[in-house]
């Protein structure tokens, strides 16, 4: 019986169950009893079928046809490439590959997120079945010869349009968004989003976003991004107004490796709003870019915010160049990696460590500060503001060409806190230069120099793990620093996605 | 015929009632130039017609002349055009640009700049910006120019204008409203005239307190502070006009013809088109119907000798206007109406 | 507040533990390419210096075999020659860039985004200590002519006059011009990247880019209100169409002001022959600034 999965929910709002603690110990007694009972029978069941599996493993199972509800929310053709595995042969398969088809094919409607709700049922085509069980459980033919069955995916469908607007005040800012999104547009999972915000942070944003299945293949998906939107970039002292399509082709296999394949092409515009840097002032104004991005991925992790056992690798490269217009041409590549594994058991404690390093290598003079590196931050770099590590020119991160960070964490339960809560007790160490490329002086001269004196910080304090995002609140403290770098001493917060 | 087109209220039973506005004081100027240079000119028939269309004028903005052959814009080339065709009269108390020196036509046209694009802030401050100013009077004065609904969003997008016309001088609006987020300029949206009528001393009541003391103490902080800044902002105002007229003065003492009081700057014999326009804006700073006369006060105790000068001849030429009777209301496609807007905007009526 | 205790304070203050030199913030090909964009104007050198950015200069040739470097609009222009004469300085030539000659002060090529207000010129002066201060366009105009009349030593209420209204009226009518003529170097005099302007997608960018903002240059279209807020699609309309975006209004306006400036130009050039050979400082400066308009012009139609 596990209540310990409502754990934290009972305990921050004991008060709202009263009736627990008003019933009477022979009531409590009767309906523990009642439960252990449920949940016996459950499992009596599941043995049941397993077994079952396992005994009828090689049962010849023919797939007569397939049923579907609701399918006049898809197109013919998109519904006959989801269903090939389960009609690509006339021949009997066995029990085993029938259900690991009906698998797939379920599996490929949840990735494109075509459906609330999906449940697959497995009728017998009458007359090849023996009708000797009252049950109608033991009626597999013990000749050998194949049934006949037909499997009916009953599915509720998302809802095809769905529209958002809101509100969000806070200290000093506010915005209001809004947000449409049309799903399964052309019945084949094609989506369509238009989003727009504006407020005090963000000046300005606006996306449109159509993705679809590549060849009604849920595991290969083309996304294509036009956005115009205007960020507020304060350690530059500067706003950047970005306008631009971003075409993307990336996979979803049910594998670790995953591949994305991005062409962008964007109209930047860095304007100075209070930087005295000349590298801000100079390279003020009009960009062009126009780039192909490769990014593989490689992950085992049991959860991308908080993983406690799992190794994650993503290697990037980029060519920015494609077009003649392009005004500040570099390559780029990007190798970051993750590895969390669990302390021994009754510890209830792991360990991550997560490295991340990058280089910019300018194909004109100098790099653009739009296209720099910046590290530093309560996700990154903790203990330092929010991208103050590096070079500095008058007040402002200019940032750099190459980078090199990482960090160890220890994740471990609150003491008389249940395990399974998702609040945490979090130690770390970090650490991560910044520095920028003198092609002068050639590559191997800057990675000499990323050997050596590394700003580093440590701390603790509690994470919350929700699953949307990550919630850290930390008392931080600097170990060792440069000497323009923006340390911070005692509380830092952070919230994201992903962290170092 | 010769119509000056200009901003203003005309009733036909009260004549006293009739009015040119002071939201433009150029249209006060050219209307006293008109009158002061073809008040007895028997055979030139003009009129002065209070249509506060602007549409009318090719800039969107009026006065503009309308002879037989041509229009004429702004106040620069209205006298322009009456100085070079109408010689004065012995009545006349102007002077013709041309009559001038050339060093001395230089200056007025330095002078001319030099009223239009900074004392001419100073009029907005006092007319929109200044609280008791606009929400007793001047906001009120559009339901007189304009027929309904028109003189709703008019007065709105003036008060806009001149919110942020009076940061070029570096004063600053008085209000902030609830959700002004600090460190943004932001559009402050002006209380119509349909919402808050007669509403002035309920603001706190209508607040609903949160949690009440401390939300009523924000409040009054508030309140307390906005007037802060307004008398900030309107000693501000003060300094800045001073210095303006400053120009003025200093020429004028440079005239020896003077004697150390003040009086004509270029020639002893009367004003010109600067100064026509200069005693206008005076006239409108330190109009009497005004609920707060802050510049007025000013001006009487600091330049008494300069607003006398002024406000004789102001005095003169609005005698001469009434006498002379050449206002008229516009008639017709002349009149801001909706449906006036309408036929302008789809282009079936041209000006 | 409470007051932090001395233990604990104590504690704080060790951390970090170890402090590094700072990490160097530029590098060769940085400098090289800031250095680029810069024109150094000839004259003696000091440990302070300034830098005047402007959109763009033009290479002027000249006898002696040297070019000489000019800004391309007539406020920087009128700018950097007020400058020059206040500071004793020679304007940059095709030589400055060798020490000899160099004063260290320098014009800088940006663009218009450089500056918090979006207008050029921009003046940044770094003082002996390296602190650097930014001036905007409206604070340049004030740090020349003290505009307050009691105060101002060099200028007498006249040449005050007359220097506001060149401030003013023709400041509007360049803008009025910008918007209104359809102007071929337009690329030149705002240093829009010839590359760029090749392809017709980024100059359709950059040309929008740039006409956007003009309107917004001492607060024209504040102070004019009646010109813009007519028919914003026709603005938006012609905006697109073409670089000029005059509406009725506006071309209206500018025909105006040019019948005006036809009326003052005779009177200035006779008070320029007159008073200015007597060549106070306050009429110097007048003269660099109606030169400023006036050649700058002259320029673009050449």
């Amino acid at each position: 019986m596990s209540l310990d999965h409502d754990d934290m929910i009972d305990r921050l709002s004991s008060a709202r169950i009263p009736d627990n603690t008003n019933i009477s110990k022979e009531e409590k007694t009767l309906k523990s009893l009642q439960e252990e009972k449920e949940n016996l029978m459950i499992e009596q069941n599941r043995q049941f079928m397993e077994e079952l599996f396992v005994a009828n493993k090689s049962q010849p199972i023919k797939v007569k046809n397939v049923q579907i509800t609701n399918s006049q929310n898809f197109r013919d053709t998109f519904l006959e490439a989801q269903f090939k595995p389960l009609l690509a042969s006339n021949q009997a398969i066995s029990l085993e590959s029938f259900l690991s088809n009906i698998e797939k094919v379920s599996k490929s409607f949840v990735k494109l997120n075509l459906v609330e709700n999906l449940l697959v049922s497995i009728h017998p085509v009458p007359g090849t079945i023996t009708q000797s069980s009252i049950f109608g459980r033991r009626t597999f033919p013990d000749n050998g010869a194949s049934i006949s069955v037909v499997p009916i995916f009953n599915i509720v469908p998302v809802k095809k349009f769905y529209a958002k607007t809101g509100t969000n005040i806070g200290n000093g800012e506010g915005d209001g968004y809004i947000q449409f999104q049309l799903k399964n547009l052309f019945g084949g999972g094609e989506n369509l989003i238009f989003d727009a915000v504006t407020g005090t942070k963000t000046s300005s944003s606006y996306l449109l976003n159509y993705n679809q299945p590549v060849g009604n293949n849920a595991d290969y998906i083309t996304e294509n991004t036009f956005s115009v939107n205007t960020r507020k970039w304060d350690w530059l002292q500067a706003d950047v107004s970005t306008t631009g399509f971003s075409n993307k082709l990336y996979t979803q296999f049910d594998s670790y490796i995953n591949h994305e394949l991005t062409m962008e092409n964007y109209w930047k515009v860095l304007e100075n709003l209070s930087s005295k840097s000349m590298d801000v002032m100079v390279q003020s104004g009009s960009h062009f870019k126009s780039s192909l991005i490769y990014n593989m991925t490689y992950d085992s992790r049991n959860n991308k915010h908080l993983p406690t056992i799992g190794k994650f690798f993503r290697f990037g490269v980029e060519f920015n160049g494609l077009l003649k217009v392009t005004t500040s041409p570099y390559l780029k590549t990007i190798f970051e990696s993750q590895y969390a594994l669990s302390l021994p058991k009754n510890w209830y404690s792991s360990l991550i460590f997560s490295t991340k390093s990058g280089l910019l290598y300018s194909l004109n003079k100098t790099s653009s500060v739009l296209d720099r590196f910046y590290i530093g931050g309560p996700n990154d770099v903790r203990s330092f503001t929010l991208n103050g590590l590096g070079p500095k020119d008058y007040n402002s991160s200019i940032g750099g060409d190459i980078f090199f960070n990482g960090g160890i964490s220890l994740v471990s339960k609150i003491p008389k806190v249940s395990p399974e809560s998702n609040f945490k007790i979090h130690n770390f160490i970090n650490f991560g230069k910044l520095i920028p490329l003198d092609k002068s002086a050639g590559v191997l001269n800057a990675f000499k120099a990323m050997t050596t004196d590394y700003s580093v910080s440590c701390g603790f304090g509690i994470l919350y793990n929700h699953p949307m995002a990550r919630f850290e609140l930390n008392f931080v403290l600097p170990l060792a620093v440069h000497e323009r770098d923006y340390a911070r001493k005692g509380l830092q917060y952070g919230i994201g996605l992903s962290f170092l | 015929m010769l119509s000056l087109h200009v901003w203003g209220s005309y009733s036909q039973s009260d004549k006293n009632g009739s009015d040119i506005s002071i939201i433009s004081p150029e249209c006060v100027a050219s209307s006293w130039l008109l009158v002061d240079r073809l008040g007895d000119q028997e055979d030139v028939k003009y009129e002065i017609v209070t249509s506060s269309n602007t549409n009318l004028s090719d800039i969107g903005k009026l006065p503009v002349l309308i002879t037989a052959e041509s229009k004429f814009h702004g106040f620069n080339e209205i006298s322009g055009y009456l100085f070079q065709n109408f010689q004065s009269s012995s009545a006349s108390r102007t002077v013709a640009t041309a009559e001038l020196t050339h060093k001395q036509q230089l200056i007025n046209s330095g002078l001319l700049a030099h009223l239009q694009h900074k004392i001419e802030y100073i009029n907005q401050y006092n007319l929109y910006i200044n609280t008791k100013n606009y929400e007793k009077y001047t906001r009120k004065l559009f339901q007189h120019y304009l027929p309904f609904p028109m003189m709703y969003n008019q007065p709105l997008k003036f008060y806009n204008h001149a919110q942020t016309q009076i940061q070029v001088l570096g004063l600053n609006k008085n209000k902030t409203g609830f959700f002004d987020f600090s460190g943004n300029i932001q559009d402050d949206v002006a209380e119509t005239e349909l919402v808050n009528e007669g509403e002035d001393d309920e603001d706190e009541k209508d607040e609903v307190a949160l949690s009440a003391l401390h939300e009523r103490q924000l409040l009054a902080k508030s309140k307390e502070k906005s007037m802060l800044r307004e008398s900030k902002n309107s000693l501000k105002c003060l300094q800045l006009l001073d210095g303006y007229l400053t120009f003025f003065l200093k020429l004028s003492d440079q005239s020896t013809a003077n004697g150390g009081e003040y009086g004509y700057l270029f020639s002893g014999k009367g004003a010109s088109s600067s100064e026509v326009l200069l005693f206008a804006y005076i006239y409108c700073l330190t109009h009497q119907d005004l609920p707060d006369r802050f510049i007025y006060n000013l001006l009487r105790i600091k330049r008494a000798k300069f607003l006398e000068f002024a406000d004789g001849h102001s005095q003169k030429w609005n005698d001469q206007l009434l006498e002379s009777d050449v206002l008229r209301a516009p008639t017709g496609e002349e009149t801001p109406g909706l449906w006036n807007e309408i036929k302008y905007r789809s282009g079936f009526v041209k000006y | 507040m409470v007051a932090v205790p001395e233990p604990i304070k104590r504690v704080f203050d060790t951390f970090p533990l170890t402090t590094y030199s700072p990490i160097q913030s530029t590098t060769p090909g940085n400098e090289l390419s800031i250095e680029q964009n810069k024109y150094y104007f000839e004259g003696e050198r000091s440990d302070a210096s300034f830098c005047l950015g402007v959109h763009n200069v033009i290479k002027l040739d000249s006898n002696d075999k040297k070019s000489r470097f000019i800004p391309s609009d007539p406020v920087s222009l009128g700018s950097s020659l007020i400058l020059c004469y206040k500071n004793n300085l020679k304007l940059p030539t095709t030589d400055s860039k060798e020490l000899q000659h160099s004063s260290g002060n320098s014009m800088l090529k940006l663009s218009f985004h450089a500056a918090p207000d979006r207008q050029l010129p921009i003046f940044l002066v770094d003082d002996e200590k390296s602190n650097r201060t930014v001036k905007t366009a409206s604070a340049i105009k004030d740090a020349f002519v003290n505009q307050d009349v009691n105060k101002n030593e060099d200028f007498n209420v006249e040449q005050l006059i007359l220097s506001n209204w060149i401030d003013t009226k023709l400041f509007d009518l360049w803008i009025l011009c910008l918007l209104n003529e359809e102007i071929q170097h337009i690329d030149k005099l705002f240093n829009l990247d010839s590359e760029l302007m090749k392809d017709p997608v980024p100059s359709y960018l950059l040309i929008r880019n740039l006409y956007h903002e003009i309107p917004n240059w001492q607060a024209f279209n504040t102070r004019n209100p009646n010109l813009f807020n007519h028919d914003p699609s026709e603005y938006a309309k012609n905006a697109i169409a073409s670089t000029t975006i005059a509406t009725k209004h506006l071309s209206s306006y500018y025909d105006l002001q040019l019948k005006e400036l036809e009326n003052d130009l005779p009177l200035w050039i006779e008070f320029l022959k007159t008073d200015v050979l007597k060549n106070s400082k306050a009429e110097n400066i007048l003269l660099f600034k109606l030169v400023g308009f006036v050649s700058s012009t002259k320029l673009q139609n050449s």
